[in-house]
């Protein structure tokens, strides 16, 4: 009796099945039903609406807490972590339209799917909860608890950008080889995105470093918004630049599409000159200067 | 109901009720309608009762009320209004938890998202509405609609 809640046809493993006889509600920018329904497609749409809740509960906590964290508002940073992760997962949802439907709703890809979203709102969680309670959520090893969340939210963050790694990797060889600029910005926006973010990211988990600043703070004045230090080094901004590559670099190619020039040669310069500027961004952090000063 | 139980037996009885209607909400698969009446019926109208001996025996006796911060604090240092105040919480975020969890379903959300907004709804039940609706706001249910 047991045996057909484990078949996949018609089981406990049936929403991972595809069902194209559903008809499920669609994204508000999403008139033309240019997202697929699957399973996935639609995670990584929900992902982002939820975080869109989740920024709209934390501003709320904002503008009535005046608490402060290191000089910023405590309730700043998980604010831009819910933006960040909502460009993240709207740049998978989108992007992961040029797989084919089955590689898409594949096994590999909907494993480290499911596991890009529950390291999502972990992070997220915790971050906001630490913020809450006015106490560092990263670079924090003050109680025993502490410390072991930071070392799950460093394999959180590494899964987050697996997928879009992931998803690189599955557009390279399975999408649609249609040379498109489209085409070539995803794939060199996932790849290269995801992977000097992890680099970037683990520089700043060095024991040497183990902060994203470089000297010491005196007045700590920020750039408004970003809250990057205007007096001491900022490893954020390599990070910031090597992240939202995933989105400017497809973003580029879209408009090297619709402006009729060569994918190839735009999509090359353009990555160049990001891995460029993000290496420069860098180098200026790790010598401790800021990249606007005061 | 003095003489039998008091308010802190009643209050580990009420929240322990509601704390299986999250478990069976949160974890338990939706395919079988009677496991999900349970948070979604059973419980809130059980300790919809409980709230409701608790509420005709005392409010009208005891003094405070519900017009400022200070009456209503009168009211809750009597400890059985205080209980009935915290089961009217439990009843009203189950009930509240199982209404977003069928529409959750209806319109196709995953229970892997579903279960941080359920579980804000069980701790801080308007946060967890705030979640949802603002995700069912950001949706449209194309003309070929589905029953919800």
């Amino acid at each position: 009796m047991f045996k057909q809640y484990f078949t996949s046809e018609n089981g406990l493993f049936k929403r991972f099945a595809n069902t194209p006889d559903r008809v499920y509600p669609r994204p508000f920018f999403d008139r033309n039903n240019q997202l697929a329904q699957d399973h996935i497609s639609r995670i990584f749409i929900n992902s982002a609406f939820s975080l869109l809740g989740i920024t709209l509960i934390l501003i709320s906590a904002y503008a009535m807490d005046y608490r402060l964290l290191d000089g910023a508002p405590i309730w700043a940073k998980p604010i831009k972590f819910s933006l960040s992760l909502i460009l993240h997962f709207l740049t998978l949802a989108i992007l992961c339209q040029q797989l084919k439907p089955q590689q898409r709703t594949g096994k590999t890809f909907t494993l480290f799917g499911y596991l890009a979203v529950a390291s999502m709102i972990f992070e997220q969680l915790y971050i906001s909860i630490q913020a809450a309670r006015g106490r560092h959520s990263h670079f924090n090893g003050n109680t025993e608890f502490e410390g072991l969340m930071y070392q799950l939210m460093g394999l959180g963050a590494f899964n987050l950008v697996l997928i879009s790694f992931i998803l690189g990797i599955m557009i390279w060889r399975y999408g649609d080889k249609n040379n498109s600029g489209l085409r070539y910005g995803s794939i060199s926006g996932l790849l290269i995105g995801s992977a000097l973010t992890l680099y970037y990211a683990m520089l700043m988990t060095l024991p040497s470093v183990q902060s994203h600043y470089v000297g010491n703070l005196i007045n700590n004045s920020t750039i408004p918004l970003l809250g990057w230090s205007r007096e001491v080094g900022d490893l954020r901004l390599p990070h910031f630049i090597a992240t939202h590559m995933m989105q400017a670099l497809p973003l580029l190619g879209l408009l090297a599409d619709k402006l009729k020039l060569s994918p190839r040669i735009v999509l090359l310069c353009a990555t160049v000159i990001l891995v460029i500027m993000s290496k420069l961004a860098l180098d200026l952090a790790l010598a401790g200067q800021p990249i606007f000063p005061t | 109901m003095n003489s039998m139980l008091t308010a802190e037996q009643l209050f580990a009885f009420s929240s322990q009720a509601a704390f299986y209607g999250w478990i069976i909400l949160i974890l338990l698969p939706r395919r079988f309608k009677l496991v999900f009446y349970i948070p979604q019926y059973l419980i809130p109208a059980g300790l919809g009762l409980l709230y409701a001996a608790l509420i005709l025996k005392y409010f009208f006796i005891e003094p405070g009320g519900f017009n400022s911060i200070s009456s209503v604090r009168t009211l809750f240092a009597h400890d059985h209004l205080l209980l009935a105040g915290w089961i009217h919480y439990l009843a009203f975020d189950l009930f509240i938890g199982s209404w977003i969890a069928r529409q959750s379903d209806a319109i196709g959300i995953s229970r892997l998202i579903q279960a941080p907004i359920l579980l804000a709804t069980f701790m801080f039940g308007p946060l967890g509405l705030i979640l949802f609706l603002s995700m069912r706001a950001t949706q449209y249910l194309p003309k070929e609609s589905i029953d919800v």
